[in-house]
């Protein structure tokens, strides 16, 4: 544990350096200083009885700052945590890390949780924040809100995961970046699969491949859908979703520490 | 005591989805005795940091064996007591001198209060005491090679493992690095050293090994390698020349290299006597005889050579 924590703190040490998560953290602070100087001017409409409950519109104002500012910080966090493997593979550097009294499994650890840190971090903050403001704007003090956190956590370890196995693969933060973007895009598709099934005639093939992928992939899109669901009491939770999430998840993280163990560098 | 024991290692990396391979270690077996230093010779792509690497457990072998102290290679604990210098290292350029030795010993598993001190002495011992707060990027080559060093010898390691060590570095520097290492010997540690630079291994070598094309070609302590058996350099008073006729000259096979400085070929004992008697009933007085020596670099050119016209 000594171990993969002391490259935790190098790769956040890294990434500090690569200014990048800093961004991230400006960008964060600057849309906490924007809600809290907005909050006030919507008390009157979270107080009025014409827009809704007061608490919706309360979970309105926080699901909306998060997870604006979140769809920002997950392209940032990717774009900062795709040099994290191909820096490391680099002649001269793995060397010295290989040659030091550390496991593969410790050191690939400890760059995977580096990203993971660093994001949770600001993820804390921004949503700790929101909460914080909205709560005394708006008396509402209701934790309905608070497992966006955990939610986003583990959207971004899904898609640190995908990073991670790339950069392993082809040693490129470019592609490695591609790759977890590409991931994104194809969620809200194929979560929507219906609907392009409809515009498909015949096609059997297809829609069976897309299907598999549904069932392959992880599902950011209904991922992101979960916060919103438990503050509104909306429905109950898949946990189908979770679960295939999960076990993508596993997956490629499992073949990423398998490639890594066995590899020459 | 051998510390290092490599019985027929053959590495060969696949490439191109199996196409293409490459054998860049070809049933290697090599011992290295405690309290040494051993130079591993090579041309480019001879195969030294191949084997190295496969040493330290960073490539995997495809057949054979390696051990150090007498353990798997790949053993942690093994690992706790071994220094490495990769040839082309690089440090974080964001962190400062200190930063990186502190890191680096962290992960060998030094301690806190323990380490600073270690940081302190190793940052001395190569000079870069001065320049510890500064970032590794403005750092010159001869600096980071230093620093590379004392980054590998922060654990006080049994064995050293040297990857071109010298490299980039200016002959003052060279000549720090050769005493740090001749004081590492004295203090019992083992030295693995691989280099191109055969001056600088000749200098400090016990042993070497001459790796080509993933083979050891040749083996053997330095003055071995390089002395010319039936060769001798004379140094005498007079120029022989004038003492000796042309007859009893070529008689022996002398000839002169320099002013009073003459090499005679004997192919045994006698034959040697035989001019030392003469020289000495003609009065002419020996003031040093000494078994003519090859460079290393000769040494391992005609090796080379030798085995590029057998295949």
């Amino acid at each position: 544990m000594k171990n993969i924590w002391l490259v935790t703190l190098f790769t956040v040490r890294e990434s500090i350096s690569k200014k990048v998560f800093i961004a991230f953290s400006v960008f964060v602070l600057a849309a906490l200083l924007v809600a809290a100087y907005a909050a006030p001017m919507m008390v009157p409409v979270v107080s009025s009885k014409a827009t809704g409950t007061p608490n919706n519109m309360a979970l309105y104002f926080k699901m909306g700052t998060a997870n604006f500012v979140l769809s920002f910080g997950y392209l940032l966090s990717i774009f900062a945590c795709a040099g994290f493997i191909p820096s490391l593979l680099e002649r001269g550097t793995i060397d010295l890390f290989l040659s030091k009294p550390v496991s593969r499994a410790q050191l690939l650890a400890g760059k995977y949780f580096g990203g993971l840190f660093i994001f949770f971090i600001n993820t804390f903050v921004l949503i700790a924040g929101i909460w914080i403001i909205a709560g005394f704007q708006f008396s509402h003090w209701d934790f309905s809100f608070l497992p966006l956190l955990l939610v986003s956590l583990f959207y971004f370890a899904i898609l640190n995961g995908v990073v991670l196995v790339t950069g392993l693969l082809t040693r490129s933060s470019g592609l490695s970046m591609m790759t977890a973007y590409m991931l994104m895009f194809v969620s809200p598709l194929l979560a929507k699969r219906e609907v392009v099934f409809s515009f498909m005639q015949g096609k059997d093939f297809l829609k069976g491949f897309i299907n598999t992928l549904y069932f392959i992939l992880p599902k950011l899109h209904e991922l992101q859908d979960i916060p919103q669901n438990v503050a509104f009491n909306r429905s109950d939770i898949e946990l189908q979703i979770i679960l295939t999430s999960f076990l993508f998840l596993l997956v490629v993280l499992y073949a990423g520490f398998r490639f890594f163990e066995k590899s020459d560098y | 005591m051998q510390v290092i024991e490599i019985e027929h290692l053959s590495k060969t990396f696949v490439s191109g989805f199996g196409k293409k391979s490459v054998t860049a270690l070809n049933d290697v077996q090599l011992s290295v005795n405690e309290g040494t230093i051993f130079g591993l010779l090579g041309q480019n792509g001879a195969g030294k940091t191949t084997l190295i690497k496969v040493l330290l457990g960073i490539v995997f072998p495809t057949s054979g064996d390696c051990k150090i102290f007498g353990t798997d290679y790949v053993n942690l604990q093994v690992k706790k007591r071994i220094g490495f210098l990769p040839e082309n290292h690089k440090f974080p350029n964001y962190l400062s001198g200190y930063q990186v030795l502190d890191f680096f010993g962290r992960l060998s598993g030094l301690e806190h209060l323990h380490l600073s001190k270690k940081i302190d002495e190793m940052l001395e011992l190569v000079q870069l005491t001065k320049w510890s707060k500064s970032k590794v990027k403005t750092y010159s080559k001869g600096m980071l090679q230093r620093l590379g060093l004392a980054q590998a010898m922060l654990n006080n390691p049994d064995i050293l493992f040297l990857d071109e060590p010298t490299d980039g570095v200016d002959p003052v520097g060279r000549k720090e690095i050769r005493n740090i290492l001749s004081d590492l010997k004295q203090q019992g540690r083992t030295i693995f050293l691989n280099s191109h630079i055969l001056s600088e291994v000749e200098l400090i070598t016990d042993r070497v090994a001459i790796l080509h094309k993933g083979k050891i070609i040749r083996e053997g302590n330095v003055n071995e390698l390089t002395a010319k058996k039936e060769e001798y350099k004379i140094v005498v008073d007079v120029e022989l020349e004038n003492s000796l006729d042309a007859e009893e000259l070529q008689k022996h096979h002398v000839h002169k290299v320099a002013p009073y400085t003459y090499l005679f070929h004997a192919d045994e004992t006698a034959s040697a006597n035989g001019l030392l008697d003469l020289l000495r009933t003609k009065g002419i007085s020996i003031k040093e005889m000494i078994q003519d020596k090859s460079s290393l670099e000769d040494v391992f050119i005609s090796l080379v050579k030798e085995e590029e016209t057998r295949k």
